[in-house]
């Protein structure tokens, strides 16, 4: 039969408009490597057959599979049994019962312990992070549901702004037996090869590349919230603390300047102690942020020996409109896992 | 198996990587066409033998999903027709940067839906019976699209075209 004219209309119409003309694509000896890696994959583990579900969602399983690994985000796979389906988010951190207290009082007298620590970076040595993060993914299919799988990262930067960064995948949380030995194919073949990246002397990717973090207070507090010029609330100040904890190991007097600023944030509360997801007691700061559109609350954890930020999580309470999670729900977190 | 996998991963790997570039230019697409062969690979019996690339689609469509991630990112794919920039020794340069303003306007203005199908159709070079499995809907919707598609990109065409329509069965069925 041969073609109908609007679609040989259309293909001569539209294909000189093709973006992949110009698309730069993996070169052969990248393919041949590739290829090995695949093969190599089906000796770690024998895949389970896919469940038996309704013909129609069959197919859905198995390309569900197929986009189980974003390495470091969250895997999505589908759960025909059941539905409406909603994200699989974290399981929140547990907060101690009872009423909150005021957090600046708490957090000046960790500013002092702080301040009285020995941790923390040599100066001009090469600082050295190691994380654990997760942030939501909403995936475009409704019918999906989704397993948490979350990423760690491991840096060293230098004090001339070079440095590596190694990111891989950590162990995936999922809620169905069915699914983890499909899942740990992914992970293991993503594990297999960290992703790396190495930085000449002051190409490390960071938000405040050159200069180390003011100690006094007012001056670092404007220095955190620099980047964010129509920022400056107390969501601000605590996305910024997260943001230099992720890239800064922080010595004794950086580490009580930051607790300084967190005490002289509006809105901040002392739940107590909170066991954060690597099994660490700190203490717990949290920030209840109100928008037109939504409700979330911040959570710090905080150590109570030296003021390090072991944990930050994000809990999205009400305003989920459009994204396919139901509230509350965790929508990110980090555990700050190696700070040196 | 094994070389008939390798045959299938050689033969369709460019076709897919263009698949993936066309829908998100900032992916690393070496890693998604990798994870849509290891599905390949482990599913290897489901792979239609005659003609995989739908499959391989749909399979690549599901890998970009997840891939775009993040709040902002990942409520919708936002893809678009890139500006191919102007040869230089085109007759023609100022009216081939109206054509392609002229043309990623209107494919701006299109549904997801008939973006894809477009896509799917014009570069991707499926039969609308393959577009439609890729899509997992029937044909004649698929059909219908594309009729609605050629109308309304009739303006943008040279005048001597035809204004032709066709019956509904010359779209439906395998063409290629």
């Amino acid at each position: 039969m041969n073609e109908s004219r609007a679609v040989v209309e259309l293909r001569s119409q539209w294909q000189p408009h093709d973006p992949a003309l110009r698309a730069e694509l993996p070169d052969a000896a990248t393919q041949e490597r590739q290829l090995q890696r695949i093969l190599y994959a089906s000796h770690l583990t024998l895949v389970p057959p896919a469940p038996t579900v309704r013909a129609g969602r069959l197919r859905r399983t198995i390309f569900a599979a197929a986009g189980a690994v974003a390495i470091g985000g969250v895997l999505v796979v589908a759960n025909p049994a059941q539905g409406p389906a909603f994200a699989v988010t974290p399981p929140p951190l547990a907060l101690p019962a009872g009423a909150p207290a005021p957090a600046a009082p708490v957090l000046r007298e960790l500013a002092l312990r702080a301040e009285q620590s020995s941790s923390g970076p040599r100066a001009g040595a090469t600082e050295h992070l190691k994380r654990s993060e997760w942030s939501l993914f909403t995936s475009v299919d409704d019918e999906t549901n989704s397993a948490v799988v979350p990423t760690l990262v491991e840096s060293w930067r230098a004090p001339d702004g070079s440095g590596r960064v190694v990111q891989g995948v950590g162990e995936p949380i999922v809620d169905s037996a069915s699914l983890r030995d499909r899942i740990t194919i992914w992970w293991e073949i993503n594990t297999e090869e960290p992703r790396a990246a190495s930085y000449q002397a002051g190409q490390y990717p960071a938000v405040w590349r050159a200069d180390r973090p003011p100690v006094e207070t007012a001056a670092l507090r404007s220095w955190l919230l620099r980047n964010r010029p129509e920022g400056g609330g107390p969501s601000d100040v605590i996305t910024a603390v997260r943001d230099l904890v992720r890239e800064r190991a922080l010595n004794a007097a950086e580490r009580a300047a930051l607790l300084r600023v967190l005490a002289a944030t509006p809105g901040l509360e002392h739940t107590g102690m909170v066991v954060e997801r690597a099994g660490r007691r700190g203490d717990g700061f949290r920030l209840l942020s109100d928008d037109s559109a939504s409700t979330a609350a911040y959570l710090l954890v905080i150590d109570p020996g030296d003021g390090r930020i072991l944990a930050a999580e994000e809990t999205l309470l009400s305003g989920a409109d459009g994204l396919n999670i139901r509230t509350p729900a965790v929508i990110s977190y980090e555990t700050f896992l190696i700070s040196e | 198996m094994e070389e008939r996998f390798t045959a299938l991963y050689r033969q369709h790997y460019p076709a897919v990587a263009r698949y993936v570039a066309r829908r998100a230019g900032d992916v690393d697409t070496g890693e998604v066409v990798a994870q849509v062969f290891l599905t390949a690979w482990r599913r290897f019996a489901d792979v239609p033998q005659e003609s995989p690339l739908p499959w391989l689609y749909a399979v690549a469509g599901r890998v970009l999903a997840n891939e775009i991630r993040g709040i902002q990112r990942s409520r919708r794919l936002q893809q678009r027709v890139e500006i191919v920039a102007p040869t230089h020794d085109l007759p023609d340069h100022s009216g081939r940067i109206v054509e392609e303003v002229a043309m990623r306007a209107a494919f701006d203005g299109l549904s997801e839906r008939d973006q894809e199908i477009l896509r799917l159709i014009a570069w991707e070079g499926l039969t609308v019976a393959e577009a439609a499995l890729v899509l997992g809907c029937g044909r004649t919707t698929v059909a219908m699209r594309v009729r609605r598609l050629r109308r309304k990109f009739q303006h943008l065409r040279a005048p001597e075209t035809p204004d032709e329509e066709r019956s509904d069965n010359d779209l439906v069925g395998r063409v290629r």
